[in-house]
Protein backbone atom coordinates (compact mmCIF):
# COMPACT_ATOMS: atom_id res chain seq x y z
CA UNK A 1 0.00 0.00 0.00
CA UNK A 2 1.44 3.47 -0.88
CA UNK A 3 1.56 6.27 1.55
CA UNK A 4 -1.48 7.95 -0.31
CA UNK A 5 -3.74 5.09 -0.07
CA UNK A 6 -2.83 4.72 3.51
CA UNK A 7 -3.94 8.63 3.68
CA UNK A 8 -6.80 7.79 1.79
CA UNK A 9 -7.57 5.53 4.69
CA UNK A 10 -7.15 7.57 7.43
CA UNK A 11 -9.21 9.74 5.76
CA UNK A 12 -12.23 7.33 5.08
CA UNK A 13 -11.42 6.55 8.60
CA UNK A 14 -11.65 9.96 10.27
CA UNK A 15 -14.42 10.35 7.93
CA UNK A 16 -12.45 13.40 6.31
CA UNK A 17 -13.02 14.84 2.33
CA UNK A 18 -10.36 13.41 0.31
CA UNK A 19 -7.22 15.41 0.17
CA UNK A 20 -8.04 16.84 3.88
CA UNK A 21 -5.06 15.30 5.59
CA UNK A 22 -2.04 16.20 5.16
CA UNK A 23 1.38 13.82 7.09
CA UNK A 24 2.74 17.29 8.59
CA UNK A 25 -0.83 17.98 10.33
CA UNK A 26 -0.48 18.02 14.30
CA UNK A 27 -3.03 15.87 15.75
CA UNK A 28 -3.99 18.38 18.81
CA UNK A 29 -5.25 20.51 16.11
CA UNK A 30 -7.23 18.05 14.05
CA UNK A 31 -10.98 18.15 14.40
CA UNK A 32 -11.74 14.62 13.43
CA UNK A 33 -9.12 13.40 15.91
CA UNK A 34 -11.04 12.26 19.24
CA UNK A 35 -11.53 9.06 21.06
CA UNK A 36 -13.69 7.81 18.33
CA UNK A 37 -12.02 8.17 15.56
CA UNK A 38 -8.78 6.27 18.29
CA UNK A 39 -10.67 3.79 18.81
CA UNK A 40 -11.53 3.47 14.70
CA UNK A 41 -7.61 3.30 14.39
CA UNK A 42 -7.08 0.48 16.62
CA UNK A 43 -9.65 -1.14 14.81
CA UNK A 44 -8.55 -0.26 11.21
CA UNK A 45 -4.36 -0.90 12.76
CA UNK A 46 -5.50 -4.42 13.87
CA UNK A 47 -8.44 -5.56 10.57
CA UNK A 48 -6.17 -3.93 7.55
CA UNK A 49 -2.50 -4.06 9.07
CA UNK A 50 -2.31 -7.08 11.48
CA UNK A 51 -1.31 -4.59 14.26
CA UNK A 52 -2.23 -4.12 17.71
CA UNK A 53 -2.37 -0.49 18.70
CA UNK A 54 -2.18 0.61 22.23
CA UNK A 55 -3.05 3.55 24.14
CA UNK A 56 0.22 4.52 25.13
CA UNK A 57 1.54 4.46 21.20
CA UNK A 58 -1.75 6.43 20.48
CA UNK A 59 -0.49 9.01 22.66
CA UNK A 60 2.56 8.99 21.29
CA UNK A 61 1.35 10.36 18.16
CA UNK A 62 2.16 13.61 17.34
CA UNK A 63 1.10 13.96 14.09
CA UNK A 64 -0.26 12.48 10.81
CA UNK A 65 2.86 11.15 9.79
CA UNK A 66 3.35 9.25 12.97
CA UNK A 67 0.58 7.42 12.08
CA UNK A 68 1.62 6.86 8.64
CA UNK A 69 4.91 5.23 9.99
CA UNK A 70 3.41 3.21 12.25
CA UNK A 71 1.51 1.42 9.39
CA UNK A 72 4.69 0.66 7.26
CA UNK B 1 -27.58 22.25 40.34
CA UNK B 2 -26.55 21.40 37.07
CA UNK B 3 -25.95 23.69 33.96
CA UNK B 4 -26.06 22.73 30.65
CA UNK B 5 -24.57 25.45 27.82
CA UNK B 6 -24.96 24.48 24.29
CA UNK B 7 -23.57 26.06 21.44
CA UNK B 8 -22.87 25.67 17.71
CA UNK B 9 -19.76 26.79 15.99
CA UNK B 10 -16.72 26.35 13.79
CA UNK B 11 -13.80 25.36 14.86
CA UNK B 12 -15.46 23.67 18.03
CA UNK B 13 -12.07 22.40 19.08
CA UNK B 14 -10.03 25.37 19.02
CA UNK B 15 -12.66 27.39 21.02
CA UNK B 16 -14.50 25.02 23.84
CA UNK B 17 -12.11 25.96 27.00
CA UNK B 18 -12.27 29.53 25.48
CA UNK B 19 -16.24 28.69 25.96
CA UNK B 20 -15.80 26.87 28.87
CA UNK B 21 -13.82 30.23 30.35
CA UNK B 22 -17.16 32.06 29.48
CA UNK B 23 -19.68 30.25 30.61
CA UNK B 24 -17.51 29.55 33.86
CA UNK B 25 -16.75 33.51 34.23
CA UNK B 26 -21.04 34.14 34.21
CA UNK B 27 -21.71 31.40 36.96
CA UNK B 28 -18.49 32.84 39.11
CA UNK B 29 -19.46 36.37 38.47
CA UNK B 30 -15.83 37.08 37.46
CA UNK B 31 -13.96 37.92 34.14
CA UNK B 32 -13.48 34.51 32.36
CA UNK B 33 -10.22 35.37 31.05
CA UNK B 34 -9.19 35.87 34.62
CA UNK B 35 -10.07 31.78 35.32
CA UNK B 36 -7.22 29.48 35.39
CA UNK B 37 -8.21 25.85 33.92
CA UNK B 38 -5.94 23.40 35.84
CA UNK B 39 -5.76 19.56 34.21
CA UNK B 40 -5.68 16.46 36.28
CA UNK B 41 -2.95 13.46 34.84
CA UNK B 42 -6.26 12.50 32.48
CA UNK B 43 -7.12 15.59 30.81
CA UNK B 44 -9.96 16.28 32.99
CA UNK B 45 -10.48 19.97 33.84
CA UNK B 46 -10.66 21.50 37.02
CA UNK B 47 -10.92 25.27 39.21
CA UNK B 48 -7.96 25.11 41.82
CA UNK B 49 -9.45 28.24 42.51
CA UNK B 50 -13.39 27.22 43.24
CA UNK B 51 -13.21 24.05 44.46
CA UNK B 52 -17.05 23.87 44.95
CA UNK B 53 -17.83 24.41 41.35
CA UNK B 54 -17.25 21.45 38.56
CA UNK B 55 -17.67 21.55 34.98
CA UNK B 56 -16.82 19.32 31.79
CA UNK B 57 -16.45 20.27 28.29
CA UNK B 58 -17.32 17.99 25.65
CA UNK B 59 -16.69 19.59 21.23
CA UNK B 60 -17.94 17.76 18.30
CA UNK B 61 -17.84 19.21 14.73
CA UNK B 62 -20.00 21.97 15.05
CA UNK B 63 -20.54 22.46 18.75
CA UNK B 64 -19.71 22.50 22.21
CA UNK B 65 -21.20 21.61 25.38
CA UNK B 66 -20.38 22.72 28.87
CA UNK B 67 -21.49 21.61 32.05
CA UNK B 68 -20.94 22.94 35.31
CA UNK B 69 -22.57 21.76 38.76
CA UNK B 70 -21.89 21.60 42.24
CA UNK B 71 -21.13 18.47 42.08
CA UNK B 72 -18.57 15.91 39.59
CA UNK B 73 -19.72 15.96 36.53
CA UNK B 74 -18.90 14.07 33.28
CA UNK B 75 -20.30 15.24 29.89
CA UNK B 76 -20.38 14.13 26.14
CA UNK B 77 -21.61 15.70 22.95
CA UNK B 78 -21.70 13.90 19.43
CA UNK B 79 -23.65 14.37 16.25
CA UNK B 80 -25.19 11.49 15.47
CA UNK B 81 -23.90 10.04 11.98
CA UNK B 82 -22.72 6.79 10.73
CA UNK B 83 -20.39 4.57 12.22
CA UNK B 84 -18.85 1.88 12.38
CA UNK B 85 -20.27 -1.72 13.59
CA UNK B 86 -16.59 -3.32 14.51
CA UNK B 87 -16.32 -0.55 17.30
CA UNK B 88 -19.48 -1.58 18.77
CA UNK B 89 -18.68 -5.07 18.47
CA UNK B 90 -15.28 -4.74 19.85
CA UNK B 91 -15.93 -2.37 23.03
CA UNK B 92 -19.49 -2.32 23.75
CA UNK B 93 -20.47 -4.85 26.03
CA UNK B 94 -23.27 -7.62 24.72
CA UNK B 95 -26.16 -6.23 26.59
CA UNK B 96 -25.23 -2.46 25.11
CA UNK B 97 -24.92 -4.35 21.14
CA UNK B 98 -28.52 -5.98 21.90
CA UNK B 99 -29.68 -2.81 22.58
CA UNK B 100 -28.30 -0.42 19.64
CA UNK B 101 -29.17 -3.34 17.14
CA UNK B 102 -32.43 -4.71 18.80
CA UNK B 103 -34.20 -2.91 15.01
CA UNK B 104 -33.00 -1.09 12.20
CA UNK B 105 -34.56 2.05 12.79
CA UNK B 106 -32.53 4.88 14.57
CA UNK B 107 -29.57 2.41 15.04
CA UNK B 108 -26.87 5.23 14.74
CA UNK B 109 -28.82 7.42 17.08
CA UNK B 110 -28.65 4.45 19.58
CA UNK B 111 -25.36 3.86 18.97
CA UNK B 112 -24.37 7.58 19.67
CA UNK B 113 -26.43 7.53 22.74
CA UNK B 114 -24.20 4.22 24.24
CA UNK B 115 -21.17 6.23 22.95
CA UNK B 116 -21.88 9.48 24.67
CA UNK B 117 -23.04 8.07 27.81
CA UNK B 118 -19.31 5.68 27.98
CA UNK B 119 -17.85 9.06 27.76
CA UNK B 120 -19.33 10.95 29.71
CA UNK B 121 -19.28 8.26 32.29
CA UNK B 122 -15.30 7.74 31.81
CA UNK B 123 -15.07 11.69 32.19
CA UNK B 124 -17.21 11.95 35.64
CA UNK B 125 -14.55 9.67 36.74
CA UNK B 126 -12.03 11.86 35.57
CA UNK B 127 -9.61 9.08 34.04
CA UNK B 128 -9.28 8.31 30.24
CA UNK B 129 -10.77 5.71 28.74
CA UNK B 130 -7.42 3.10 28.90
CA UNK B 131 -8.06 3.38 32.44
CA UNK B 132 -11.42 2.37 32.34
CA UNK B 133 -12.00 0.42 28.81
CA UNK B 134 -15.27 0.85 27.57
CA UNK B 135 -16.23 -2.88 27.51
CA UNK B 136 -15.67 -2.84 30.97
CA UNK B 137 -18.95 -1.10 31.96
CA UNK B 138 -22.69 -0.95 31.06
CA UNK B 139 -24.18 2.09 30.48
CA UNK B 140 -27.82 0.87 30.66
CA UNK B 141 -26.91 -1.25 33.65
CA UNK B 142 -25.83 2.29 35.62
CA UNK B 143 -28.22 3.21 38.33
CA UNK B 144 -25.71 5.68 40.30
CA UNK B 145 -24.28 7.80 39.09
CA UNK B 146 -27.35 9.00 36.34
CA UNK B 147 -26.40 9.24 33.24
CA UNK B 148 -29.04 11.23 30.80
CA UNK B 149 -28.85 11.76 27.36
CA UNK B 150 -30.24 15.05 25.75
CA UNK B 151 -31.11 15.56 22.09
CA UNK B 152 -30.23 19.12 20.75
CA UNK B 153 -31.09 18.65 16.95
CA UNK B 154 -28.75 16.53 15.45
CA UNK B 155 -26.72 15.79 18.35
CA UNK B 156 -26.29 13.80 21.54
CA UNK B 157 -25.49 15.36 24.76
CA UNK B 158 -25.30 12.60 27.91
CA UNK B 159 -24.47 13.57 31.18
CA UNK B 160 -23.19 11.90 33.82
CA UNK B 161 -23.89 12.86 37.71
CA UNK B 162 -25.29 12.05 40.96
CA UNK B 163 -28.27 14.07 40.92
CA UNK B 164 -31.29 11.70 40.81
CA UNK B 165 -34.82 11.93 38.98
CA UNK B 166 -35.97 13.33 42.31
CA UNK B 167 -34.21 16.54 41.84
CA UNK B 168 -33.96 16.53 38.01
CA UNK B 169 -35.97 20.30 37.94
CA UNK B 170 -31.86 21.07 39.20
CA UNK B 171 -31.07 20.28 35.46
CA UNK B 172 -31.31 23.46 33.52
CA UNK B 173 -30.56 23.44 29.50
CA UNK B 174 -29.43 26.54 28.28
CA UNK B 175 -28.40 27.29 24.19
CA UNK B 176 -26.11 30.28 23.94
CA UNK B 177 -25.36 32.20 20.64
CA UNK B 178 -21.81 32.80 21.00
CA UNK B 179 -18.53 34.22 19.03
Amino acid sequence: MTRNEKIALLEETFELEEGELKEDMKLDELEAWDSMAKLSLIVLMDDEFDKKLTGEQIKSFKTVKDILDFME
Amino acid sequence: MLKIYFTELENAKTHSEEFARCVLGKNLNVDGESILIYRNEFGKPFLKDHPYIHFNISHTKGAIVCAVSDEPVGVDIERVKRFNKCIVERFFTQNEQNYIFASNENVAERFIEIWTKKEAYVKWVGKGMQEIPFASFDVLQMSIPKLRVIKKREYLISVCTYIPDSNVHQIQMKEICWE
